[in-house]
């Protein structure tokens, strides 16, 4: 009986010893016996945002899978300001995980918009309040939304003057809301840009099909800008395979 | 059991309809059917005149009466419709057992102590019913239980709308009925199938042999039979007046003024049917104008209605309505006169109760709504769903907040668009050219096929490259209805940049209708 006893007693001292030796563990810090993956590079970053325990970390609004690569912190950090294009696929994709997990999200000012598509694209309409045309009212209309909303988009309004402005961002990030803005506004967290390309159709046959979408991000402080493609179809969005949209381009050139 | 008095309005459906507004088609002195899965149901007397019977054919009837104005059944109406009158009756008899549209019980030894005699009681109640409904007709029975008092009353007629079985007889009164008064038609197929006729051969036959053959259900038809049916009358308090004409203490023009004037009244309405214990989710707003003009419309919401929420539907109304006048040329535009509440099912308040930790946060969510709604308008804001479309414009439904959309059919529809859906649909289409290579506009024959390839999307100034196109597809709506029917080709194009758009043809002219970004 004492045998297995005094075995288990043995590992676990040899547990504890172990503990402290930091060098020989860590399987991450081996880098000359194959090239880091993205995996092995999050698994650093864990350790170190772990070591960091001085910053909170931040809230943010979950996005679709594909999206998360566009966003440091993977997902729309609340009390920020992002300038999208005029591009209402790459608004629906944004909004879809929101909506889904609740939370309430506006569109303000935009009087042209696919809800069908919204859906498509996983959107939860039943949590989507738009206000087509709110006029010159739009900046009281979006104060008073920010108690409730979480995701707010705006259309094309000129941005205010400077001071109702630091009121307004101020506002964001007291509600711990996300603004969604068009292009033209200062003080932006990230810029997003959409390019398209449409797959399907040939010259009068066919029929729109694929829509590839590259998504850039632009963050403000200068770091490098992020990049992901995504391919929307009838299924839905999905994050395009790495090597497809190359040779894909490559083709689409020659024959144009 | 207790002695009742049943009062009976005989053709209730037809009275409901003739005074449904909605019903517009149906108006008093017409000859009217009600119909239900394309069988007459009930119809009026000039209709029974000329041999219109419940349970015709609808085909068959218009035969006989080509006049006939053949609306269906609702029995909702016919609810409402009596709801009104026991309104009226409950000045006379303050608590009733209502046994379904037009038939109502009342306990008849308070009525006979109060008004002297049964007589006397039931001339009141029929005098009462024809003054709030002068289209109905009051027939009266009473006996010792509910179901002879009944049976007593639809057994009178015009010229004797009285019946009257002495306390205790019941039985005998009974036994000369044909047994279709026990409503049971299986049972009552059965027994006519074994040479009975009427109650009394039913009775006759002993409780012991029913039992063996019917078993329970035949036990209580039995009861009812004989008059020894047992079931108490459950009286309730008279439905709540629900409808509120406030007459505004001088015509007004301006929708501040009237809002102003409502203000104070709104509150006494409100408090008045939440002391009841209802609250109202659906309300009808009528505004009388003083050249005679009503204009009314139905609002709901979400929750229920406060006061304050009363005051601004009108208002909301109100300024909608200006919004239409604004079109119409008039010299003097017609002033408010007086606004009418009507609040259509009322809800208990109980169902309504904010928990003890508030309603949750779909009410803060709809306050936050409702004040955006106060800066930009009722139709301001709005929620969407989508549904299926053959152009992108019929694929989303907008209903403005705190209105219920409207349920559409769903499942496939052929022809409808194809997904991946636009992402953009443009609210107004905008006009647009499509040139082809030799700077012509691209025209569609009548066999759907293009004059030449599209070559550039013209609009304005602007002016994008057409790489590559699909279609064009035609779509032919509703062609069998000349005022809505809409005819169209629809093209899918992709520019130079990799955008797609959808343009559709439809008169000659090109738009372009929603953008694939």
């Amino acid at each position: 009986m004492k045998g297995p006893v005094f075995l288990c007693l043995s590992v676990d001292v040899d547990t504890i010893e172990q503990m402290f030796e930091y060098s020989s563990m860590s399987p991450a810090l081996i880098v000359d016996q194959h090239e880091p993956t993205r995996a092995d590079v999050e698994a650093l970053r864990h350790r170190i945002a772990a070591m960091e325990n001085t910053t909170a970390t931040p809230r943010v609004f979950p996005v679709h899978d594909a999206l998360t690569n566009l966003f440091p912190q993977g997902g729309l950090l609340t009390g920020a300001v992002y300038s999208l294009d005029s591009s209402a696929s790459l608004l629906w994709s944004l909004l879809a995980e929101p909506t889904q997990k609740g939370t309430w999200c506006a569109v303000v000012g935009m009087p042209d918009l696919g809800l069908a598509a919204a859906e498509e694209l996983g959107v939860n309409v039943d949590r989507l309040v738009l206000v087509p045309s709110p006029g010159a009212q739009w900046m009281a209309v979006l104060g008073t939304l920010l108690d409730v909303v979480g995701v707010c988009a705006l259309g094309s309004f000129s941005p205010p003057s400077e001071r109702s402005l630091s009121t307004l961002y101020g506002r964001l990030r007291e509600r711990q809301s996300t603004l969604l803005v068009r292009s033209g506004w200062p003080r932006v967290d990230a810029t997003l840009t959409a390019e398209h390309r449409w797959d399907g159709v040939g010259a009068g046959r066919g029929l729109l099909q694929e829509h590839s979408v590259r998504i850039s991000a632009t963050p403000r402080s200068g770091h490098t800008t992020r990049v992901c493609d995504v391919v929307i179809d009838h299924t839905g969005m999905r994050e395009a395979s790495p090597l497809a949209p190359v040779i894909d381009i490559a083709h689409h050139r020659k024959a144009g | 059991m207790t002695r009742s008095i049943v009062l009976w309005c005989p053709r209730w459906p037809v009275v409901a309809a003739y005074r449904d507004d909605s019903c517009a088609e149906a108006s008093p002195g017409e000859p009217l059917a009600l119909i239900h899965s394309g069988v007459v149901v009930e119809c009026s007397l000039d209709a029974t005149a000329a041999g219109v019977r419940p349970g015709m054919k609808r085909r068959e009837a218009h035969t006989l009466l080509p006049a006939l104005v053949l609306i269906p059944q609702d029995e909702h109406r016919d609810r409402a419709a009596f709801d009104r009158v026991l309104i009226e009756l409950a000045e006379y008899v303050p608590q009733h057992a209502v046994l379904g549209p037009g038939l109502v019980a009342f306990g008849a030894r308070g009525l006979e102590r109060f008004y002297g005699s049964e007589e006397a009681a039931s001339r009141m109640l029929v005098d009462a019913l024809v003054r709030s409904e002068p289209l109905a007709e009051g027939r009266i029975g009473i006996a010792d239980d509910l179901f002879t008092a009944v049976t007593a009353a639809q057994s009178t007629s015009a010229r004797y709308p009285l019946r009257r079985v002495e306390p205790g007889e019941q039985q005998l009164f009974l036994s000369e009925m044909p047994l279709d008064v026990l409503g049971d038609a299986d049972t009552v197929s059965l027994l006519q199938r074994l040479g009975l006729h009427t109650l009394g051969d039913f009775v006759g036959l002993g409780l012991d042999a029913i039992r063996e053959r019917l078993g329970v259900p035949g036990e209580r038809l039995f009861h009812l039979a004989t008059g020894q049916s047992g079931a108490p009358l459950l009286v309730r308090d008279a439905p709540q007046d629900t409808r509120e004409r406030m007459e505004l203490p001088e015509s007004c023009t301006l929708v501040e003024q009237v809002a102003f004037g409502l203000k104070a009244r709104t509150q006494e309405y409100e408090t008045r049917l939440r002391g009841a214990g209802v609250v109202i989710t659906r309300l009808r707003i009528t505004v009388g104008y003083d050249d005679g003009l009503e204009h009314s419309r139905i609002w709901n919401h979400p929750r229920f209605f406060q006061a304050a929420d009363l005051v601004d539907r009108v208002r909301w109304q109100l300024e909608q309505a200006f919004r239409d006048a604004q079109n119409v040329e008039r010299e003097v535009s017609p002033a408010i006169s007086w606004v009418e509440y009507e609040a259509l099912d009322p809800e208990d308040i109980a169902s309504h109760e904010p928990g003890l930790w508030g309603a949750g946060p779909d009410s803060r969510v709809h306050h936050v709504l409702s004040r955006v709604q106060g800066l930009v308008g009722a139709h301001g804001v709005v929620t969407g769903t989508s549904r299926r479309g053959r152009l992108p414009s019929d694929t989303q439904v907008l209903t403005a907040w705190g209105d219920y959309e409207s349920q559409e059919a769903s499942g496939p529809l052929p022809g409808s668009l194809p997904s991946p859906l636009p992402a953009t649909i443009f609210s107004t289409p905008r006009e647009v050219s499509v040139l082809g290579q030799d700077g012509d506009e691209v025209s569609v024959s009548a066999r759907a096929e293009l004059s030449s390839s599209p070559a550039w999307l013209v609009s304005g100034a602007r002016r994008v490259k057409v790489t590559s196109w699909a279609g064009p597809w035609p779509v032919w709506e509703r062609w069998w209805d000349p005022a809505r029917s809409r005819f169209v080709h629809r093209l899918q194009v992709v520019d130079d940049q990799g955008m797609g758009w959808l343009v559709s043809l439809c008169n000659q002219a090109w738009s372009l209708e929603a953008r694939y970004d």
